[in-house]
């Protein structure tokens, strides 16, 4: 079902020359669903924040959240509620979705107050997963939250260790953060270490569609739990850029892969000199292989694939068209480091470092139309000296540039809302990772 | 079959279905699940409460994984008045994971992160750990599984070795004899003098085979 391919960035080698080549691995889904589809089943926990800054508004819309959530699921799915402050509650035990109003009733007597113990929240959402844990079924804890974890465990390292360990034991975790004063830092690291998506939500308003998305992505994933093992030949060296995580038998962990979509990974190649010397045909520098989980639960393995190029002298060289797709990506993972490094600027209310940093993206953005509009909201923040805006946006759009999934028909020389629009929600390239893709919001920007 | 069909039926189908998972799981030497045996179960309150659907009473899938977790822990020696004890204080999942073969990595990565939580932050967990005993039940009764495979595989008795008393003689500084206790005390002379040649001759053969003279 997958396809595995290599894009090289230049179809060839400078020949007498070490070389350092971009290649984009990419492991491609069908365009559609085929008939008989069937989405795997969920068992899920979905863990409300309930301290008292979600009092009104914020919790009410929580709620509408979850009932959409609800009303999405069938009696295959499980779904458990959990609320937390400074203590947890589970409102709901894991069990079939047979009937929505159940679980929307035992929200309708939630009261937000007190603190926030996170950590022991994310807890209890993973231990009514667990017992039902089931191959085939995709298992994971959807947490919410509006503010940093001020009562039990609260460190970032040992809260996504938890994440990353649970998720090897086949339990994944979203998070989802509201507002400003959520820790961008421990929600999108747990959702790394957890192998699952992370969003944020500037108000209430935007915090329907984080959801909506990654349901959307459950419903339509085709790959899960992707591995890809890429082996150089002797004396090629390669760094991937996109930072992804690896197992511990050195495979590179990518996205789960959805419909319609691609993963991918930028790897940057050091070919020394000798391979290009004295060959007369394509050198193989790299062989690449994906398992993967298919709906159904079973392992998969995709056909390898094979980079081999072609050592030429250097006007033939020349001569070749570099490919657009990996010029791009290869901006993209550029921004996004640049975004992280002013993310921390701004923290530090470095505001003349973030502007020289801002400068750079802006001179990268020429070859990325999307990158061109989308930082013009970071540019605004920046201005305004919204140090907490900043970051968020800039960390947000930051992972969502190294490890999104990418659409089949995606064009790297535009981008329009129109175009984004039709996508399916978990493909669209957003101008702002905080705010909802509603058109005439993005158009206004 | 929707491989996510949790299982319901009568009592006659209980007893099958119990049979068949003790069988998958290496314990098919229990003796026979019974429906006298479930009703004995039910009188002692193991199987939990029950439904009926006109005139039967229809069991699921916590009944099943109580009586399948009861005759493991039977068979590995905890009175039943034990077993209805633990089970009145355990949750569903935990009765569950009592039968062996069907391990939970999630459980088990949770039961980790739990200890380091509350080491971390005493006060931060709210959910209290499972009695130790029920632990300690669950990892015996799964030790016992994996020595009954491995005796089976041995060819030995699945129900364990029995302890031998032996006598160590030793013959010289870099010689000893491991002889049956028991079997030493009705030792004749004649067999001792036999044992003798044997021994005798068995060193010469080995040394020969050395390459020495």
């Amino acid at each position: 079902m997958i396809e595995l391919e290599f894009t090289p960035h230049r179809a060839a080698l400078l020949q007498g020359h070490a070389n350092s080549v971009d290649v984009l691995i990419r492991a491609k889904a069908p365009t559609a669903r085929h008939d008989g589809y069937v989405r795997s089943p969920l068992n899920i926990a979905l863990v409300l924040d309930r301290s008292s800054s979600m009092r009104g508004h914020p919790f009410d819309e929580a709620k509408r959240c979850a009932g959409m959530i609800v009303d999405r699921l069938s009696p295959t799915d499980r779904l458990s509620l959990v609320v937390y402050d400074h203590e947890v509650e589970v409102l709901v035990p894991s069990e079939p979705v047979f009937s929505s109003s159940a679980f929307k009733r035992a929200l309708d007597h939630v009261h937000p107050r007190g603190t926030t113990a996170l950590h022991a929240g994310w807890q209890a959402g993973a231990e009514q997963v667990a017992p039902h844990l089931t191959a085939g079924m995709i298992s994971r804890v959807l947490l919410l939250s509006d503010g940093c974890a001020n009562v039990g465990i609260r460190d970032t390292e040992t809260v996504a260790r938890h994440c990353g360990e649970l998720m090897e034991a086949g339990i994944s975790t979203s998070t989802y953060g509201l507002g400003e004063n959520f820790n961008e830092e421990l929600m999108t690291q747990m959702a790394a270490s957890g192998r699952g998506q992370a969003h944020y939500g500037q108000t209430t308003e935007d915090l329907m569609e984080p959801f909506q998305e990654e349901f959307d992505l459950l419903s339509s994933l085709c790959a899960r739990n992707p591995r890809l093992s890429l082996e150089p030949a002797r004396g090629v060296r390669y760094d991937v850029l996109n930072g992804y995580p690896t197992d511990s038998e050195g495979h590179v962990l990518l996205p789960d892969i959805a419909f319609g979509g691609e993963a991918w990974a930028l790897l940057r190649l050091s070919v020394p000199k000798e391979l290009t010397e004295g060959k007369s045909g394509s050198i193989l520098l790299m062989t690449a292989g994906l398992e993967y989980e298919d709906p159904a639960g079973q392992r998969q393995e995709t056909a390898p694939a094979h980079l081999r190029l072609k050592p030429m002298p250097a006007g033939a060289f020349e001569a070749i068209t570099p490919d657009d797709t990996v010029a791009v990506r290869s901006v993209e993972i550029e921004a996004a480091n640049i975004q992280e490094q002013a993310r921390v600027a701004a923290r530090n209310r470095d505001w003349i470092k973030v502007e020289r940093l801002l400068a750079r993206l802006r001179v990268l953005a020429h070859s990325s139309p999307w990158l061109e509009a989308s930082i013009r909201q970071l540019e605004h923040y920046a201005r305004e000296r919204q140090s907490e805006r900043f970051s968020k946006e800039a960390m947000f759009k930051s992972a969502r540039m190294r490890n999104r999934l990418a659409a089949l028909d995606e064009s790297e020389a535009q981008w329009s809302v129109d175009d984004e629009t039709s996508r399916a929600s978990y493909l669209r390239r957003k101008l702002e990772q905080g705010r909802r893709f509603d058109a005439g919001d993005q158009r206004s920007s | 079959m929707n491989s996510h069909h949790e299982w319901s039926g009568n009592i006659d189908a209980l007893a099958n279905e119990a049979a068949e998972m003790l069988r998958k799981i290496g314990r098919a030497e229990e003796p026979d699940v019974t429906i006298r045996l479930i009703r004995d179960y039910m009188q002692r309150g193991l199987l939990g409460g029950t439904t009926r659907r006109g005139r039967e009473i229809v069991f699921d899938q916590q009944h099943l994984n109580r009586l399948v977790a009861a005759r493991v822990l039977l068979a590995d020696g905890w009175p039943l008045t034990k077993i209805k004890e633990h089970f009145d204080v355990s949750s569903a999942a935990e009765i569950k994971a009592l039968v062996p073969g069907t391990p939970n990595r999630a459980l088990d990565a949770l039961e980790r992160i739990r200890k380091e939580s509350e080491s971390l932050a005493p006060q931060a967990s709210s959910s209290s750990p499972p009695p130790i005993f029920r632990r300690r039940a669950a990892k015996l009764s799964a030790m016992q599984g994996e020595l009954r495979d491995a005796m089976r595989k041995l060819g030995l008795p699945p129900d364990g070795t029995k302890p031998k008393d032996v006598t160590m003689i030793t013959i010289a500084t870099w010689c000893y004899a491991l002889v049956d206790t028991d079997r030493l005390r009705h030792l004749t002379i004649d067999e001792a003098e036999e044992i003798g040649r044997i021994l005798t001759a068995s060193l010469l053969s080995a040394a020969t085979r050395k390459g020495k003279p």
